[in-house]
């Protein structure tokens, strides 16, 4: 699990933001991917506020750009702290401040835990798990990671989902004097490896793809509107049939207006060398390092291997669900 | 007086060894200070001229020698008779080298020239044996030396035992002779190259070697180093053959098996993988190609594939062309060279799980382009050796990386087999049930796998040869 806090910086401390999701499903690899994310806008930029984020930030950025490796996964709660520099813009709010004139600053406090900690099989300890259920308590806003080719593989996204979350609400919900109906925080709901050939062709099948007219590689895009379609497409697929309970699930406990989805993708798509542009043929960005148990027998399952990154990498809306609910804590009602 | 120049012995040993014939034999006595040797050339059934030498007798052993007391001139002449043992006809030379003995001396040639006043007496220092051993090496050929070749009879196979001259008559040591001939199946015992003189048709042997050259056409160097010895110095891998004339000669099949007119046998192999692996794939192809290889004119091309690298930084290792349309020797050279070499470890950044094969089809198909529309073998089988499946063209539900050339696989092997006829056999490292996808496909015709493939039983079912080919133990002669 990985928490952001957003703050004015150097002013009033900011709220929480939860990561959360299946292990797997990418919240590492996401993170891993900011750096290169906003290396590659020309507007935000990244900050660390401490020497070990600093040190994670460089080393996730080289392993991911030069080493074409992915970041191990978390095996244990680990904190670091960012802070994410934008462009001037007016007017002023409490969650910005000026970097010279205009400057916005977003301060994240990140705890990355285990995948695994979110369903039955591994709990983690009780001390954790109440770390977990508190830091989920006091976050005000969630990035929720649904992958959907383990949902195909293996179909434990509700799994992950129902526990925690049915906690949560007990503990918001339905303690003393609660009288909410939903659950306060804004959530961004992520539909993550859109780079898979699986999701891209699903979005293109509902004819959801689009480009972006400057963006000079072509990649295809999903537009946040019809990310939920491409989502309910994807859980129409699911390998136990119960994709449609999580998607039910976070409707029904968060405001229906708390809400936005994501089609993202931490590595991208592979760009072709030669021309510099999206090949809608070979899409795949990342490559298995050890051979199939069973060769060309039935494809293993993705989530049981290991790959590297193939060429490249250009994240897919890594930045924007924290850029999302950091204008919308800040009761930036403007953000789009 | 007796000559005390070798030079004219020379000539006299040259002239007398060349004018043996039959069962004539030339005796040599030799005495000088150290006793007294008796030597004799004949020519073998081969007709080449062999040397023969006693034991020298020392004077001290003969009567003749003996000091002071001296028995009846008769018996001591009697006795050194019989160790020259002078025929009452026939070519005979005497040879006396200087004897610090002259009355000894003047008594041994007196009895030696009084039992064959015609035999020409010559004085040397040279050991007699050497010079004899000279006068054979420089003896030229009194029969033509032929290698024994089997000659398949155009219309029906037949195979006929005959000669390829090698060297005529008259030739010298030292002469060289190029020959081209074909090898067949060897049952991998090799070939044997056999050097004969014929006797009224029956062929005499003069030396015999074992090759294992491998299928198909070759040409042979030999050399003359003597009468009765005859090297064969290109190719190399010569060695002295020990079987049995009669054994050879009846192993011999009655004719060609399995004779096709033509066909031509393109096997690609995999060179990814485990060492062991490659090893196995190359060992399998190398055997199959000599086994076919003997049968009909086959042409035989050989083609490696490996992996996609998909990481820019290492170059995409292309699609290797050892040999194409050439005979089955030179596709078993290429196997050896491929086995010499390291082969890329299964992984990172090369796909692990997929190979070049699209690629490798996309270049069969451009060399059969290239070869136009002029005469084509009747057969043309596609033999695939490897474990992992193409890539396909672009991304698919396989989840194998899509080839970088975007090479169609399936697409290639129906146009292979529309355009050229092409039959289609694989031999996978898997099990070949249950047949699915590419091997399928590419093992069409024949799929096996690579450890419990029929080797014997792969030329004919692909129509490369009628019949398991037997071994055929001479080298083969087509007619012009």
């Amino acid at each position: 699990m990985s928490a952001m806090s957003t703050e004015q910086a150097g002013a009033r401390p900011g709220k929480n933001i939860a990561m959360w999701g299946a292990p797997g499903s990418g919240k590492t690899t996401m993170l891993a991917a900011l750096g290169i994310a906003l290396a590659r806008r020309p507007d935000w930029l990244i900050a660390s506020s401490d020497e070990a984020s600093m040190e994670y930030l460089i080393t996730m950025t080289n392993a991911l750009s030069d080493g074409r490796a992915f970041p191990l996964a978390s095996e244990s709660l680990e904190s670091y702290h960012w802070t994410l520099i934008g462009p001037e813009q007016q007017p002023r709010s409490w969650w910005r401040h000026r970097r010279g004139p205009g400057a916005l600053r977003i301060s994240l406090s990140l705890v990355d835990v285990p995948g695994g900690w979110y369903g039955d099989k591994n709990p983690p300890a009780p001390e954790a798990a109440k770390k977990l259920q508190d830091n989920l308590a006091q976050s005000e806003g969630i990035v929720f990671l649904f992958d959907p080719i383990r949902e195909f593989e293996i179909g434990d996204a509700f799994e992950h989902l129902h526990g925690p979350l049915t906690k949560l609400a007990s503990r918001i919900l339905g303690g003393p004097g609660a009288t909410a109906d939903r659950l306060p925080h804004y959530i961004s709901i992520c539909i993550t490896k859109f780079d898979e050939p699986q999701v891209l062709d699903t979005a293109r099948q509902l004819g959801l793809l689009t480009t972006r007219p400057d963006d000079p590689h072509g990649f295809p895009v999903v537009r946040s509107e019809e990310a939920r379609t491409l989502l309910e497409g994807l859980c129409s697929v699911s390998a136990t049939g119960s994709a449609d309970l999580m998607l039910n699930n976070l409707s029904k406990y968060f405001h229906k207006d708390r809400i936005k989805f994501f089609v993202t993708s931490s590595i991208g798509f592979h760009l072709n060398r030669d021309t510099g542009r999206f090949d809608q043929g070979n899409v795949r960005n990342m490559i298995p390092t050890t051979p199939s148990p069973s060769l060309g027998g039935a494809p293993p399952l993705v989530s049981e291997r290991e790959f590297r990154i193939r060429g490249q990498v250009h994240p897919i809306n890594v930045v924007e669900p924290l850029l999302w609910l950091g204008r919308r804590l800040s009761g930036d009602r403007t953000a789009p | 007086m007796p000559e005390t120049d070798s030079g004219p012995l020379r000539v006299a040993l040259a002239q007398a060894i060349a004018a043996l014939s039959g069962t004539d034999r030339l005796v040599v006595v030799a005495a000088g200070a150290d006793g007294v040797v008796r030597c004799h050339v004949r020519r073998d059934e081969s007709g080449t001229p062999c040397g023969y030498r006693r034991r020298p007798v020392a004077w001290a052993d003969l009567l003749v020698g003996t000091e002071g007391d001296l028995p009846g001139t008769t018996d001591a002449e009697r006795e050194l008779l019989g160790v020259a043992g002078l025929p009452a006809a026939g070519p005979v030379i005497l040879v006396f080298a200087p004897d610090g003995d002259d009355s000894r001396a003047d008594r041994v040639r007196g009895w030696l020239r009084a039992a064959r006043p015609d035999a020409p007496v010559f004085r040397s220092g040279t050991p007699i044996g050497s010079l004899i051993t000279e006068a054979i090496a420089n003896d030229p050929l009194c029969q033509p030396y032929d290698l024994v070749v089997l000659r398949p009879a155009p219309d029906t196979g037949r195979l006929r035992l005959g000669g390829l001259r090698l060297f005529g008559s008259g030739a010298k040591r030292g002469s060289s002779a190029q020959v081209s001939v074909r090898c067949g199946p060897d049952g991998g015992m090799g070939t044997v190259f056999a050097v004969v003189t014929w006797d009224g048709g029956v062929p005499r042997l003069v030396v015999q070697y074992a090759a294992r050259l491998g299928p198909g056409k070759h040409t042979l160097t030999a050399r003359l180093e003597r009468p009765g010895l005859v090297r064969f110095v290109d190719p190399e891998g010569f060695v002295p053959a020990e079987a049995g004339w009669g054994e050879l000669v009846a192993m011999v099949p009655p004719e060609l098996p399995g004779r096709v007119d033509s066909a031509h046998l393109i096997c690609a192999v995999e060179v990814y993988g485990t060492a062991a692996e490659v090893a196995e794939r190359l060992s399998r192809i190398s055997q199959i190609v000599t086994v076919a290889g003997g049968s009909g004119d086959l042409q035989a091309s050989l083609i490696a594939y490996g992996p996609h690298s998909y990481d820019w930084r290492t170059p995409d290792r292309p699609v290797e062309v050892l040999a194409w349309a050439a005979s089955p020797a030179e596709v078993a050279a290429g196997v050896d060279r491929l086995a010499r070499r390291g082969v890329p470890k299964p992984g990172y950044p090369y796909h692990p799980d997929a190979a070049q094969l699209e690629d490798m089809l996309a270049t069969v198909t451009g060399l059969l382009r290239e070869a136009g529309p002029g005469p084509r073998a009747a057969r043309t089988v596609l033999l695939t050796v490897g474990a992992r499946p193409p890539h396909p063209p672009e991304d698919d539900p396989s989840r194998l990386l899509p080839c970088p050339r975007h090479h169609d696989w399936a697409g290639l092997v129906r146009y292979l087999t529309q355009k050229f006829g092409l039959a289609f056999a694989a031999i996978c490292d898997a099990p070949p049930e249950p047949a699915s996808g590419a091997w399928a496909l590419l093992g069409r015709d024949l799929l096996a796998q690579t450890s419990e493939v029929d080797v014997r039983g792969l030329g004919p079912a692909l129509g490369l040869t009628s019949a398991p080919p037997t071994p055929v133990p001479f080298p083969l002669l087509d007619e012009p």
